[in-house]
């Protein structure tokens, strides 16, 4: 249930979105389908982006209320989408995709998802990152707050921990808790409470696999197939599709930071200047790494961006003022309030 | 040139240390780091060389990148940005993530893209038939890679997707979440870094590092301490009945008081896949020694101002090499110091002393089907904390004509207490409790600070 509404529903809201800027300016800054691809990993993370502002500024609240605040946006956001739906249709309608190529890669992916539903995800949780994260989650839903402190410390159930966790990934648990508390009644911990949560690496791994699929398969389509092999060729790849952590998510929005860094060096759209810093921030809410690449997206943007030193700066700083924002924000609160400069463990 | 280069990086990161590893060599092997070579082809350019997790054709952007260089003049403003951003992010994972892959394989499917993009457009002019030829050697090498580790990704396979190796310590989640003092919230359990504890169970834990327990985590991984008062604190100051840790932190703290705390005021109570739960005494050990269920014989006498006449029951079972005993009064105790006296590091020496019912005095009948609990306190070598060094209770049956141990070996180089109970077998003839020394050094030293054995119809 929360995979479809989040995952599903929710990015296709922001696709279209999207959809409607790109087609909405004088150029295009990527095809439509392109766009939606990416945007099919945004549901999660911008869902999060607004429960983090909503647990920090309205605490303390029902289930229901946070439910409803979340959808309550996704339907502006729907409204102002509606019209992308006929040209992006148009756009597939194009498209000639060959069969028998697609029919293989499509039994692939079928098997993947079979083996991966029946098997991967009926194991706990057991990482004992992830585990830290999850419990973070929890106690966001059990507090109904985000709280900056030195140390994290629930006392109703006694966990604590040195350290700066991002909040993320945490609230991806605590999002799906929230569902779950609205449709099935409040759950007792046990084993096999947390789905989503678990399904998030494989499901980023996949949207990285596909976009390397894209930009490889615009070459040729049987480069695309050797990038597949290349990419399993590394162990730690394959692991991302069997185990639970915030790789995949953290990654997927680097890789797209870059994409539209380049996008915005090269067109000099909004749209691409607008999305790289959004999916800059969004990569620096997730990991300390994200924190890193954001700030050198910003230098290179400024360093490279071929216009007047003062335009620059201002687009620059508009820039960094849109990965604060999209939860770059998360690292000021956390020094002021919360663990100051130990926000630099990376976890 | 490429072949060269591969089989040269295989060689380095697939070779393992030759010598025995200290504790932060053990880390470092761990992480994949463990020899010079490995540091730098694993680590600091783990990023284009850690081949085990992040393939093997990374290392290309090398030389990709030094041709981008020459040419720079002639690239554009956003393949310079994008080149700028990934040098960054590469120099940072070289300093500050070269010890982790997850952190290299950050860069991993961009780069592993960007070289094959690379080498589409380097290839873009030639013959299809180049283009192919290049391409499938590319694809063969990476085949070749999956090949080489396929033993790992079978090993995650049967862990992972086939779960026919899955680990997972249901057991004592089950238990945790149906204890019925737990449940209802009066008591707590004492946590070693274990998140999953918080996550699966419902129940009120401690985190061994909580401020709310000031002190107790750092008398615990202290060398020695009074294990009575810390059982106070514990037990009625912070209400927990339980511990719970892993593997790793009994191995980690294997020598400080926290084992000897659950060696003697704990019982075990589950050991699921590596985590392990101790369950609290009612009382401390020494007051549940103290009742009338268990029979006490004081094998080791402090109020003789003679040392050497502390235990005059003790006996020599077997010994080869030569051994200095030296008796000691320190703090109105008597202490046994015996030393190898063997000189050089070659040929075996070993010596078995100890107890045994019945014998040189020791007015003992054998408990048969009752437990002898050997209690001694006592410290050895450092170097000597391994299965050759033990105490140990035996029992020789008549009928099954052989003998059944129960053994515990040396896990500290402070003083300790120790506790090894056995249930003597019905008929059995001879019951003989003792320590086994293997020194391996001259002044391989065993201390015996204190030595009782007990009595009873239930097992300590």
């Amino acid at each position: 249930m929360t995979f479809v509404l989040t995952n599903i529903v929710f990015s296709l809201i922001i696709g279209l979105v999207l959809v409607r800027l790109n087609t909405g300016g004088k150029t295009k800054t990527c095809s439509n389908l392109e766009l939606m691809l990416y945007s099919l990993g945004l549901g999660p993370v911008f869902t999060v982006l607004i429960l983090y502002f909503l647990l920090m500024v309205l605490r303390g609240h029902s289930d229901f209320f946070y439910l409803a605040a979340v959808t309550v946006i996704y339907l502006v956001l729907a409204v102002l989408g509606r019209k992308s739906v006929r040209p992006l249709v148009q756009e597939v309608k194009e498209k000639s995709i060959p069969i028998l190529y697609f029919s293989f890669l499509l039994i692939l992916l079928a098997a993947f998802i079979f083996l991966f539903m029946s098997n991967t995800l009926q194991l706990p949780i057991e990482g004992h990152d992830t585990l830290i994260h999850g419990n973070i989650g929890k106690m966001y839903y059990q507090e109904k707050a985000v709280t900056y402190s030195e140390t994290i410390h629930n006392k109703q159930g006694g966990f604590y921990f040195t350290g700066s966790p991002k909040p993320a990934f945490s609230l991806l648990l605590t999002w799906e808790m929230i569902v779950n508390g609205c449709f099935s009644g409040p759950e007792g911990p046990h084993v096999g409470f947390d789905i989503y949560f678990r399904s998030i690496s494989a499901y980023y791994g996949l949207l990285i696999l596909l976009t390397a699929f894209l930009w490889l398969y615009r070459k040729n389509r049987y480069l695309a197939l050797l990038g597949i092999v290349v990419l399993f060729s590394g162990l730690k790849f394959f692991l991302m599709f069997t185990g639970y952590h915030l790789d995949s998510y953290r990654m997927f929005f680097l890789i797209l930071s870059w994409i539209f860094l380049a996008y915005s060096l090269k067109q000099k759209t909004r749209l691409s200047f607008f999305l790289l810093g959004v999916f800059s921030g969004f990569a620096a809410f997730i990991h300390l790494i994200g924190v890193v690449a954001a700030a050198a997206n910003c230098l290179a943007f400024f360093i490279f961006l071929e216009k007047p030193f003062k335009e620059r700066l201002l687009k620059t700083l508009a820039l960094c003022l849109a990965v604060l924002l999209s939860g770059g924000i998360h690292y000021i609160l956390d020094i002021v309030w919360g663990a100051k400069w130990g926000f630099l463990t990376y976890f | 040139m490429a072949i060269l280069i591969l089989s040269t990086v295989y060689a380095v990161i697939d070779k393992e240390a030759d010598t025995p590893l200290t504790a932060e060599e053990a880390v470092e092997e761990f992480r994949d780091i463990e020899t010079p070579g490995k540091k730098w082809l694993n680590g600091y350019l783990g990023v284009f060389f850690r081949f085990k997790y992040l393939g093997n054709i990374n290392w290309l952007a090398l030389p990709l990148l030094v041709y981008f260089f020459v040419t720079v003049r002639r690239r554009p403003r956003w393949q310079m940005g994008l080149v700028f951003v990934w040098c960054v992010t590469v120099l940072f994972l070289v300093f500050k993530g070269y010890t982790n892959f997850r952190y290299q394989f950050t860069l991993f499917p961009f780069t592993a893209v960007l070289v094959l993009l690379l080498l589409w457009e380097f290839l873009k002019e030639k013959k299809n038939v180049v283009k192919i030829l290049c391409f499938s050697l590319l694809g063969i090498v990476c085949l070749y890679n999956i090949y080489h580790y396929f033993e790992r990704y079978e090993f995650y396979w049967d862990i992972r997707v086939s779960r026919e190796k899955a680990h997972f310590p249901r057991q004592l989640i089950d238990y945790l979440n149906n204890a019925p003092d737990l449940v209802d919230g009066s008591r707590r359990v004492l946590v070693f870094d274990q998140p999953l504890f918080y996550y699966y169970t419902g129940v009120r834990g401690l985190d061994e590092r909580s401020p709310s327990i000031p002190g107790i985590s750092k008398r615990l991984k202290r060398k020695t301490g009074n294990r009575g008062r810390l059982f106070n604190r514990i037990k009625k100051g912070a209400a927990v009945d339980y511990i719970l840790l892993g593997s790793t932190q009994k191995k980690f703290y294997r020598s400080l008081l926290l084992t000897e705390f659950l060696d003697c005021e704990c019982r075990p109570v589950l050991n699921d896949h590596g985590r392990f739960l101790y369950r609290l005494r009612n009382k401390p050990l020494e007051q549940e020694l103290r009742s009338p269920r268990f029979k006490r014989f004081k094998l080791w006498q402090h109020r003789k101002k003679r040392p050497r006449n502390v235990s005059p029951w003790m006996k020599t079972f077997w010994r080869k090499g030569t051994f200095n005993f030296d008796y000691k009064r320190v703090k109105k105790k008597n202490r046994l110091l015996l030393r190898n006296r063997e000189p050089g590091l070659k040929g075996i020496r070993q010596i078995n002393l100890g107890f045994e019912l019945g014998s040189k005095g020791l007015d003992m009948k054998i408990p048969g089907r009752r437990y002898i609990h050997f209690i001694v306190r006592a410290s050895v070598s450092p170097a000597l904390l391994n299965r050759k060094n033990f105490l140990f209770v035996s029992d020789y049956n008549g009928d099954e004509k052989n003998w059944k141990s129960e053994q515990i070996r040396f896990s500290s180089p402070y003083r300790r207490t120790y506790i090894v109970s056995h249930k003597v077998r019905k008929g059995s003839k001879r019951v003989i409790m003792g320590f086994r020394f293997t020194p391996t050094s001259p002044g391989d030293t065993l201390t015996i600070e204190n030595a009782r054995v007990y009595v009873s119809d239930e097992n300590l």
